[in-house]
């Protein structure tokens, strides 16, 4: 399938960042969220441009490191999915997709989709999660 | 015949017909909605993809009774350790050792340690240690960066992922493994000399780290392989394939391979050497384990 991105391209914490098109030609409907974006990092490497810094560990569904903000939801159109558990095929041909980070002044934008999450890891190193 | 070729197939359809779909349910559900999340089909209506996966190291860093490693005042807990699951960490069993670890070994252990050093004996960062290891890693990432070669470096890392996958996961032969520490030797050679880095290490850059493990899962792959070839027996996550009962079973050798190998680094370039910690077993015997 075609897929056109529209991703958030930032530099680091000091840069304004803006939204840059992309278009994907050969996306196959059984790649994750995630190994799109190793599709479009692979060919912007080969092409010699800066590939996009986006977060994430396990990805099968446990660690919760995988963040980005798509089409105005948190981890895309899934409800109680993380990003790295949304499959293509959850999108159709020709579809235009906008990729932003968690925006929200606690967590500063350190480069493209990777955002500074210390200051809630300091929420649950406090003991404030789940209590 | 799924989409990639490799997958048997796993059929709950008699299972449904026996126990109810709703017995099933109960026992399976969160495991059939991850699958039917990741292939898009439904595992209740159709048979189910599987494969034996590779099952990572089986092992990991060499600690004392304490967590230790032979780094004095490094400690390394839970996965990372080799200490307590032997030749199979299978399912979720890894747990077990990271909670082990965390809640009942560390937190007397590492106070032990502490107390011994004083407040007062911190390392001080221009101590000859400290810079011949900071200098290192900087010589290494600059050299990464000057490579300036063709292949991406998860290009090169899924490389390494399909020789292990292929020749050094649950299922292995002597023959097999040869190969693939001829192909993981080729591959370290085209590694360091043709991985494309790009941007600086001034910067957040994602490919720079990738570069600097996968170099190091290049050393570790190769490791997995001299140890698998080594180890003349099929045990736990190992089995190989010269060594199986007649009906297909793991073959132990438990006169000649009851230990633990703990492979000692000896520098770049150079075989590591095996120390052979035996197992001994005081209040169980060794048996044979079935799982028909
Ligand atoms: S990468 Fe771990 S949950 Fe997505």
């Amino acid at each position: 399938m075609k897929i056109n991105l529209k991703v958030w391209r930032q530099k680091n914490t000091n840069t304004a960042g803006k939204l840059v098109e992309y278009q994907l030609d050969n996306v196959s409907e059984d790649m994750s969220f995630l190994e799109m974006f190793d599709v479009l990092n692979d060919s912007l490497t080969r092409k010699g441009e800066d590939p996009v810094t986006f977060d994430h560990d396990c990805r099968e569904g446990i660690c919760g490191m995988c963040s980005m903000y798509i089409n105005g939801r948190a981890h895309g159109p899934q409800t109680g999915a993380t990003t790295c558990q949304l499959h293509m095929r959850s999108f159709n041909d020709g579809d235009t997709i906008v990729v932003e980070p968690w925006r929200a002044r606690a967590f500063p934008v350190i480069k493209d989709l990777m955002v500074d999450r210390s200051a809630f890891d300091r929420i649950i190193q406090s003991g404030g999660m789940y209590r | 015949m799924s989409k990639t070729g490799l997958a048997v197939y796993l059929d709950f359809a008699d299972a449904i017909k026996r126990d109810g779909r709703k017995t099933i349910e109960a026992k399976y559900g969160n495991l059939f909605e991850m699958y039917e999340k990741i292939t898009g089909e439904n595992p209740y209506e159709l048979p189910m993809m599987i494969y034996p996966a590779v099952h990572y190291t089986m092992g990991g860093l060499w600690v004392d009774y304490n967590l230790m490693t032979t780094i004095p005042g490094l400690y390394a807990l839970g996965e990372a350790n080799f200490s307590d699951h032997g030749a199979n960490r299978l399912g979720a069993s890894a747990l077990m050792q990271g909670l082990a670890d965390g809640y009942f070994v560390i937190p007397y252990t590492i106070g032990d340690y502490l107390a011994t050093i004083g407040p007062a004996d911190k390392i001080p960062v221009d101590s000859p240690a400290f810079k011949e290891a900071e200098q290192k890693v900087h010589a290494q990432v600059e050299q990464l960066l000057a490579i300036k070669g063709t292949r991406p470096v998860d290009e090169l890392h899924k490389e390494l992922g399909h020789i292990m996958w292929e020749y050094c996961g649950m299922s292995r032969t002597a023959e097999g493994l040869k190969l693939a520490k001829q192909k993981i030797q080729a591959l370290k050679k085209e590694f360091w000399t043709n991985v494309k880095v790009l941007g600086d290490s001034e910067e957040m850059n994602q490919a720079l780290e990738q570069a600097s493990r996968v170099a190091d899962f290049i050393e570790l792959g190769e490791l997995m392989v001299d140890d698998a070839l080594n180890r003349e027996e099929s045990c736990g996550g190992h089995f190989r394939e010269e060594h199986q009962t007649p009906d297909g079973e793991a073959l132990r050798d438990d006169a000649n391979f009851a230990y633990v190998a703990a492979w000692e680094y000896q520098g770049e370039g150079k075989p590591e050497v095996l120390n052979k910690e035996v197992l001994e077993f005081e209040n169980v015997k060794l048996t044979q384990r079935s799982y028909k």
